[in-house]
């Protein structure tokens, strides 16, 4: 089994370092990694990782994060549009800082060796780490695919809107559409008092 | 007056990147009535995130996760 200490590097995507192969069976997460995620780095959209095999230098697995939030607005939905227009929305907006899991990806080449658990581990341990005090969640718009959803359930992660009806209604869609992605959240406060008290 | 060689730049490349990435950013996500309710509520319980590993397991992951930043910051890697 790979262990992403020993056994590979991290390297950061820049215009100078880019992911040339990549393979984790979604065409769409392939060319992000490949082609799109150095021009998000170039325009401040985030930053994608990723760790490559130092005995062969083949990437293994790949992830972005940006800067992100979840904002609540602590009103009824039927209010929300009449309340608006009346009343500052500072007084009803809370805001909390988050990190988005933008893109996420293990190559098939490495699947089944436990490697996405290991990069969650990673991932959650390095926002506490690098980011200090500054983020509280992370967030994820995941896959509404059963692989996908069962993957971050069993990372802690919850979903942010109760039912895919919330979340379409939200998000301006036609009910009778499939959902493609859910949105869900984990807090990343219990785990750093588990670490640091 | 803009060419068609020019067009075909704009709508390929950096311009539709832009749009795709705005239409993202987009989605950051504003919770109202029930479901800022339950999520503030959720979140005075941050337990239910409680990992079952011991904490001596969670901190070999953190001293793994140093090791893995420490080597990067070494390298040339995070030059950008």
């Amino acid at each position: 089994m790979i262990d992403l200490d020993k056994d590979c590097l991290i390297v950061k995507v820049s215009y100078e370092n880019t992911i040339g192969s990549f393979d984790c069976g979604n065409a769409d997460l392939n060319e992000f990694f490949i082609a799109d995620s150095p021009k998000y780095h170039r325009q401040l959209l985030g930053e994608t990782y990723f760790f490559v095999e130092k005995s062969t230098q083949r990437v293994v697995c790949a992830y972005t994060l940006s800067n992100d939030g979840i904002k609540t607005f602590d009103l009824p939905n039927s209010r929300k549009k009449k309340v608006r227009e009346a009343v500052p929305r500072e007084k009803h907006m809370k805001s909390f800082p988050a990190t988005l899991i933008g893109r996420l990806g293990v190559s098939k080449e490495f699947a089944n060796q436990g490697l996405g658990s290991q990069l969650m581990e990673f991932v959650k341990a390095s926002c506490l780490y690098e980011e200090g005090n500054r983020c509280r969640f992370l967030i994820v718009d995941a896959y509404n695919q059963p692989e996908v959803i069962q993957y971050y359930l069993k990372n802690k992660f919850i979903f942010l809107f109760s039912t895919e009806d919330q979340e379409k209604q939200y998000f301006g869609m036609d009910e009778s559409h499939p959902i493609k992605t859910r949105f869900m959240y984990f807090d990343l406060l219990d785990l750093g008092r588990q670490l640091f008290g | 007056m803009i060419n068609m060689t020019e067009w075909g730049f704009i709508f390929g490349g950096e311009f539709v990147f832009l749009i795709t990435m705005a239409l993202e950013i987009r989605r950051t996500p504003v919770l109202y009535g029930e479901d800022a309710k339950r999520f503030l509520k959720e979140i005075e319980h941050p337990e239910q995130f409680k990992d079952s590993r011991s904490k001596e397991e969670l901190l070999a992951i953190m001293e793994k996760t140093k090791r893995i930043w420490a080597e990067y910051h070494a390298s040339k890697n995070d030059r950008p």
